[in-house]
C-alpha cells in the first residue's frame, strides 16, 4: 500500500487550540452589560497581562463596519485589513479567533460569540497553553500541508527525506524522535564536507555529518512511528499521537537560520529529554562536552567543521511532560571552532524564546511565499505537489556568501552532496525569479571556483575555464571514475571526463540570472569572467574539419546513455550561445581582451555544426544518431523507465533510445536559439524514443509539451515530476530529495504552462493552460519589480508592485503599479481599458 | 519439537525426498517423520522406513487428501514432497504437489528427482527471491531469523523486468548504491547480500541460484495457482532444477508456528 500524502481535510482541536491573534468586536450587538470605558479598562488590562508575560498574542479591537463586498456578506473593511496583515506576517485565518459577531470570516476562523468576557476566557486559554509550553495544535489548511500517516515502514527513511527541515543553511531530516531501528537521522551543513573513503563514488567526498539534535526518549521504545503535518506555509513539522503518544512541532528558523526549535509533549512517563546532542559515529573527528551548562558538540573533517549548541527543557505538570530544546548550529573552514566561537553558539541560545521564533519563522515564510506561490485554480493536487517542491527549494539555498546546492540538497546522503548542473540549470531558475539573492549565491559556489576551473582547462590542455561534472569544496573534479553496477560489475563513469556542457550550463545560469535581475555588478565582474573564460575554453576545445566546419566532438549530452559521441546538438548550440555572449560582453566592455579574441568567438560560433536537418525540420541528436537502430521505447514499453538497468548500458548505446531531454532540452534552455517550428519536429521524433530514465526528464518535457499544446501529455508529465519524491517513484528518496526535479516543477509552470519567461530586457508572458485548470497564478520578481500573474484562458491579469516591461502577444507592453488586465480575443491579448 | 514431514512414494522419488527432509530437520533441529499413502503394491512400513532412515507412517484414501490431513494434524515446520517420481515423467511437476502448494498452511519443499539437497551434508546456502513487495520481504525475513542462528548463508536477488523496473537512475555511479542501500533496508534481513538480476524472472533466479550455489530457492507466495497470479511459482514448479521451498506469504501459519 502506497502510503502518498493526500490532501485531506483539516481537523478542529477544540480547548487546545492554538491562535495567534483574536479578533474582537468592540460593541457587540444586543444587550451587553458591561460599559465601553470598561471593556476599554479590562482591553488595557489584557493587553498589559500579555506584555508582562511576553506573549506573543495579538489583540485586534475591531467595529462593526459595513462589509466590503457590495452584497453586505464579507467582513468589513477593517477586518479585511486586519487579516491581509496578519497574512503577511504568516498568520492565516486558522489562527485567528474571532470574539463578538464579525460576519463573512473565512470558515478556518475559531469564532467565539460573546463579549469581553469570552474573550478575556479565550485569551487565558492561550496564555496557559504558552505558559505550559504546549506544542500547538492548529487547524491545517489542506492547501498547504503535506500528510504522512507514518504507517508504512517501507516509507520511514523516504518521510525523513519528505520532512526534512532546513534554514538554508542548515538541514535536520525528519527523523522521529526516538531515531530507532532503520532510521536515518542526519544533520548537514551547506558546503561542509568530508573526505570519502574506500573506492568509486565512496573515494569522493561527501557531507559532513553534524550533530543531531531531534532524538528524545520515547516509550514504547520500539514502535517508530507517528502521523505527520508538514505545514509548506511555514515550514513547521508537526508529530501527532500514533503508536506513541507523542505530540511535537520542529523548526529550522528560516529567519535565523543556524537556529533550531523543538518541542514535544506526552503524558508523564512517556517522554524524555534523552541526551541533547548526539554525535554522528560518520564523523572522521568528533567532540562533545559543556560550555555555561549547555551542551556543546563538534562534528570536523579535513577541510570544515559543524557546531551545535543544545538546551534542554523538561518540565511535567497537568499528569504531561514537555520537553522544549534550543539549538544553535555554526559551520566553518577550518579545523573547529575557536573558543569565541563556541561561546557565541552558546549565547545565541538565550533569545528568543520559542513563541518568537515561531512568530518570527512564520513571518518569514510568509515573505518568501509572497514572491513565490504558484495558485492552481483547478488542481489542487498538483498546486499543493508544487508548492512542496517549492518549499524545499526555498529551505535549501541559501542567500549569504555562496550556496552549494549538491543533488539532494539538504535533506539526505545520497550523492554526497555533490554540486552538478542540476544546480545551475534546474534550481537557479526558481530562485533567479524569486529570490534573486539565492541565485546570486549560487553563483558565487561557480565563480568562487573559477581558478580551480581555469586549472581544470589547463591540465587538460586547453584555455579558459572548464568546470567540473561533479564538484565539492574546492572545485575540483570530483565524479567518481567507477562504479559498481546493480549487478555487481564495475563500471567505468565517463561522465566526469566528456559530460563538458556543464561548462556552457554555469555560463547560462549566469546570463539566465541577468535576464531575471538586471544585476550589473554581477555582469560586470564576476559573470563577466565566466562567461569570457568559458568561451575561451570552447575556442580551445573546439576542432575544424577540412571544410572549415566547426565541430566539438567526444562528449556525452544530457542523454548519458550515449557517449562519447561528436557534435552533440545541445552541446554545440551551448557552446554557440556562450561564445557569442561572450562576443557580446566583450565588444560592450573589451577589459582583459586580446585583440580579435571576441571575433574569434563569433567566427567559431557561426562555424559550428548545430545537427539542425531543413529537410527534415529536426535536429539530429548527434553525429550518426539517426544510424542507430530505431526503437520506440515509449510506444513499447511503460515509460519512465531506467532503459539502461532494465535492458543494459550496451543495448542503449546502439539503439535510439534516450534517458531525457537532449535535443529538447536545447529547446527548453535556448527557446530563441532554435529554428521557428523546430520543437513540434523535434517533440514529434524524440519523445517517442524518450525512457525518462532521469528525474530531470519529466519536467521538462512537461514545459515543453505545454508550449506545443499538447495538454494531456504534459500534465501526465508534470504529475510524474511534481510527485516524484512524494511518491518515491525512484525507489531513491530515502536518500534525499530530488532537487533537480523540483526545480523543473517550477520551471514546467511557471515557463510552461503560465509562459512567463524573459526575454532580454522584457519579461514574455504567453500562457497555455489546460482544459482542466481554471487559472494559474505565478508570483515572481522581474528586474527588481514584484509580479503576479494570474493566467487564465480568456483573461491575463498582472498585479506588479512597480514598472515592468512585458511582452504579451509578440508586443511590447510597459505596465505600471497595480493590476493590468488583458483580454483573450480571436487567440490575441488585448490590453483591457482602464476606465 | 516442530517436524519436518516428507510425502513419500515409493519409487525412486523416495530417497532423494527423504535426504532433502533430514536435512531440512538438522537445519531446524526439528523431528522427521515420513507419511506415504498407501496404494495396491506399496511396500511394507519396514521397507519404507529403511529407505528413509526415519519413521513412516501408512494412510489410507485419496492420496491428497490423506496427505493434507495428515501433515496438517501434525505440528509442522515444513513439508517435503517430490516434484515428480522420476527424471524422465512426462509431466513436469506432479499433480500431488501442485495441490499441497495450494491447500497446505505450512511452507513446502517440492523436491526435484535428481535433487542432491542433503548428499554433501548440511544446508549451507539458501537464494530468497525478494520482488520488492512487503508480504515477501515479511515472510523472507522470518524464514531468515529462523535459520541463520544454524550458520545458513542467505542471499537474497531481486530480478529487474518489465513487471519490476527501475523507472529513474539519474547517475550510476550515486543512485546504484543509494537504490541497492535501500532496498536492502526495505526487503531484506540485516547483513543480507543482495543480488541484482535482470530479465525472465525465473529464468534470473536458477541463474542466480546455480551462481551462488544455493541449495535451495525459497518463493515466498500467495498459494493462489489461478491463471494470471503466481508465475514465478507456476515456472518454479514447471521443471525445477533445485529444490523449491515454498513459503506462503500474509497470515497463514508460518514455519515453526503452532496453529
Amino acid at each position: 500500500v502506497t502510503d502518498s500524502p493526500t490532501t485531506q481535510e483539516p481537523r478542529p482541536h477544540g480547548a487546545d487550540r492554538w491562535l495567534e491573534a483574536l479578533l474582537f468586536r468592540a460593541d457587540p450587538p444586543g444587550e451587553d452589560p458591561v460599559s465601553s470605558s470598561a471593556i476599554d479598562a479590562r482591553l488595557r488590562a489584557l493587553g498589559e497581562a500579555l506584555e508582562a508575560d511576553a506573549i506573543a498574542l495579538q489583540v485586534i479591537v475591531v467595529a462593526a463596519t459595513r462589509p466590503r463586498t457590495a452584497g453586505g456578506a464579507g467582513p468589513g473593511a477593517q477586518v479585511v485589513d486586519a487579516l491581509a496583515a496578519l497574512a503577511a506576517e504568516g498568520i492565516g485565518p486558522s489562527l485567528v479567533g474571532a470574539i463578538g459577531e464579525i460576519p463573512g470570516l473565512p470558515e478556518p476562523v475559531a469564532r467565539h460569540p460573546g463579549g469581553i468576557d469570552v474573550l478575556e476566557a479565550v485569551a487565558e486559554v492561550q496564555l496557559r497553553l504558552r505558559r505550559q509550553r504546549r506544542v500547538p495544535q492548529i487547524v491545517h489548511d489542506p492547501a498547504w500541508t503535506i500528510r504522512l500517516s507514518g504507517i508504512d515502514p517501507m516509507r520511514m527513511r523516504v518521510e525523513e527525506s519528505l520532512c526534512t527541515v532546513a534554514d538554508t543553511r542548515f538541514g535536520t531530516r525528519g527523523t522521529l524522535e526516538e531515531d530507532g531501528a532503520g532510521t536515518d537521522p542526519l544533520v548537514v551543513a551547506d558546503g561542509r564536507y568530508m573526505d570519502g573513503l574506500g573506492s568509486g563514488a565512496d573515494a569522493t567526498p561527501t557531507l559532513l555529518p553534524g550533530p543531531l539534535w531531534t532524538g528524545l526518549e520515547v516509550k514504547p521504545e520500539h514502535l517508530v512511528s507517528a502521523p505527520r503535518l508538514l505545514d509548506l506555509s511555514s515550514g513547521l513539522l508537526f508529530r501527532e499521537p500514533g503508536a506513541a503518544p507523542v505530540r511535537s512541532v520542529r523548526f529550522a528558523s528560516l529567519a535565523r537560520p543556524g537556529r533550531a526549535v523543538l518541542r514535544a509533549e506526552a503524558p508523564i512517563g512517556t517522554l524524555g529529554a534523552d541526551a541533547d546532542l548526539q554525535l554522528p559515529d560518520e564523523a572522521p573527528r568528533r567532540a562533545a562536552d559543556r560550555l555555561d551548562g549547555t551542551t556543546v558538540a563538534t562534528t570536523a573533517s579535513t577541510s570544515g567543521w559543524i557546531a551545535a549548541a543544545a538546551r534542554s527543557e523538561v518540565a511535567s505538570a497537568d499528569a504531561r511532560t514537555v520537553v522544549e530544546r534550543h539549538v544553535a548550529l555554526v559551520s566553518g573552514d577550518g579545523p573547529g571552532p575557536d573558543e569565541r566561537t563556541r561561546e557565541r553558539l552558546v549565547g545565541l541560545l538565550d533569545e528568543p524564546d520559542f513563541p518568537t521564533l515561531l512568530r518570527e519563522q512564520r513571518a518569514a515564510w510568509a515573505r518568501r511565499w509572497e514572491r513565490a506561490t504558484i495558485s492552481i485554480d483547478g488542481d489542487a493536487d498538483v498546486e499543493l505537489a508544487v508548492r512542496f517542491a517549492l518549499f524545499h527549494l526555498i529551505a535549501t539555498v541559501g542567500d549569504d556568501h555562496e550556496a552549494a546546492v549538491g543533488a539532494r540538497g539538504l535533506s539526505g546522503r545520497a550523492y554526497r552532496g555533490h554540486v552538478f548542473w542540476d544546480a545551475d540549470v534546474f534550481v537557479l531558475p526558481f530562485l533567479a525569479a524569486t529570490h534573486p539573492p539565492a541565485a546570486r549565491a549560487m553563483l558565487a559556489y561557480r565563480d568562487h571556483r573559477l581558478d580551480a576551473a581555469r586549472k581544470a582547462a589547463a591540465a587538460a590542455g586547453h584555455a579558459g575555464a572548464r568546470f567540473p561534472w561533479e564538484s565539492a569544496h574546492d572545485g575540483t573534479d570530483v565524479t567518481p571514475d567507477l562504479a559498481t553496477d546493480l549487478d555487481g560489475r564495475e563500471i567505468e563513469i565517463l561522465t566526469g571526463r566528456y559530460q563538458e556542457h556543464i561548462t556552457a550550463d554555469v555560463a547560462w545560469a549566469g546570463a539566465h540570472y541577468l535576464d531575471w535581475t538586471d544585476d550589473a555588478a554581477f555582469a560586470r565582474g564576476p559573470g563577466r569572467d565566466v562567461l569570457l573564460d568559458t568561451a575561451r575554453y570552447w575556442h580551445s576545445r573546439a576542432t575544424r574539419d577540412e571544410h572549415g566546419a566547426a565541430h566539438v566532438l567526444e562528449v556525452i549530452g544530457p542523454d548519458e546513455y550515449h557517449g562519447p559521441i561528436d557534435d552533440n546538438a545541445f552541446t554545440n548550440a551551448m557552446v554557440r550561445w556562450n561564445l557569442r555572449q561572450a562576443a557580446s560582453a566583450a565588444a560592450a566592455d573589451p577589459r582583459g581582451v586580446v585583440p580579435g579574441e571576441a571575433e574569434a568567438w563569433t567566427a567559431l560560433a557561426d562555424d559550428l555544426v548545430t545537427g539542425f536537418d531543413p529537410t527534415t525540420g529536426r535536429h539530429e541528436q548527434f553525429t550518426g544518431f539517426d544510424l542507430l537502430e530505431e526503437i520506440l521505447i515509449a510506444e513499447s514499453a511503460a515509460v519512465p523507465l531506467a532503459a539502461d538497468v532494465l535492458l543494459g548500458r550496451e543495448w542503449t548505446a546502439q539503439a535510439q533510445v534516450i534517458k531525457q531531454a537532449d535535443v529538447l532540452m536545447l529547446h527548453h534552455l535556448l527557446p530563441d536559439e532554435v529554428p521557428p517550428g523546430s520543437l513540434d519536429a523535434d517533440l514529434d521524433h524524440y519523445l517517442p524514443r524518450t525512457a525518462h530514465g532521469s528525474s530531470l526528464s519529466p519536467g521538462i518535457h512537461a514545459s515543453l509539451l505545454a508550449r506545443a499544446g499538447r495538454f494531456d501529455e504534459a500534465l501526465a508529465m508534470l504529475r510524474i515530476a511534481a510527485r516524484i519524491d512524494l511518491d518515491d517513484l525512484t525507489d531513491t528518496a530515502a536518500g534525499g530529495l530530488h532537487l533537480a526535479a523540483m526545480g523543473s516543477v517550477w520551471q514546467a509552470v511557471a515557463y510552461g504552462f503560465a509562459g512567463v519567461r524573459p526575454a532580454g530586457a522584457r519579461l514574455r508572458i504567453d500562457p497555455r493552460l489546460p482544459d482542466t485548470w481554471r487559472e494559474v497564478e505565478v508570483r515572481m520578481s522581474f528586474r527588481g519589480t514584484p509580479l503576479r500573474v494570474r493566467a487564465g484562458h480568456e483573461r491575463l491579469r498582472i498585479l506588479a508592485a512597480g514598472d515592468a516591461d512585458l511582452e504579451i502577444g509578440g508586443s511590447h507592453q510597459r505596465i505600471g503599479a497595480g493590476e493590468t488586465t488583458f483580454t483573450r480575443v480571436h487567440d490575441r491579448w488585448s490590453r483591457k481599458a482602464v476606465p | 519439537m516442530t517436524r519436518v514431514v516428507a510425502a513419500l512414494d515409493h519409487d525412486t522419488s523416495l530417497e532423494p525426498v527423504a535426504r532433502a527432509a533430514r536435512a531440512i530437520a538438522a537445519l531446524l533441529g526439528a523431528e522427521v517423520i515420513g507419511v506415504h499413502v498407501a496404494e495396491p503394491g506399496s511396500p511394507p512400513r519396514a521397507a519404507l522406513e529403511r529407505r528413509a532412515r526415519f519413521p513412516v507412517s501408512r494412510v489410507e484414501g485419496d492420496t491428497v487428501e490423506a496427505l493434507v490431513t495428515a501433515i496438517e494434524g501434525a505440528d509442522v515446520a515444513i513439508a517435503v514432497v517430490g516434484a515428480r517420481s522420476r527424471p524422465d515423467a512426462p509431466r513436469p511437476t506432479g499433480h500431488v504437489p501442485l495441490e499441497l502448494s495450494e491447500r497446505l498452511t505450512c511452507p513446502l519443499l517440492v523436491v526435484p528427482p535428481h535433487s542432491t539437497l542433503g548428499e554433501r551434508g548440511r544446508v549451507r546456502r539458501m537464494l530468497v527471491p525478494l520482488d520488492g513487495t512487503p508480504q515477501t520481504s515479511a515472510a523472507a525475513r522470518r524464514l531468515v531469523r529462523q535459520v541463520r542462528p544454524a550458520g545458513i548463508e542467505v542471499v537474497a536477488t531481486h530480478v529487474l523486468d518489465d513487471s519490476h523496473p527501475l523507472h529513474f537512475a539519474d547517475a550510476p555511479q550515486h543512485d546504484y548504491d543509494a537504490w541497492r542501500r535501500e532496498f536492502l533496508a526495505r526487503h531484506a534481513a540485516p547483513d543480507t547480500e543482495l543480488d541484482v538480476r535482470r530479465g525472465d524472472t525465473w529464468t534470473a533466479i536458477e541463474a542466480c541460484a546455480h551462481e551462488v550455489a544455493a541449495d535451495l530457492i525459497v518463493v515466498v507466495w500467495s498459494q493462489r495457482l489461478a491463471s494470471g497470479r503466481a508465475v514465478v511459482v507456476r515456472e518454479a514448479l514447471a521443471n525445477p532444477d533445485l529444490p523449491v521451498l515454498l513459503l506462503p506469504a500474509g497470515t497463514r501459519r508460518h514455519a515453526g508456528r503452532g496453529p
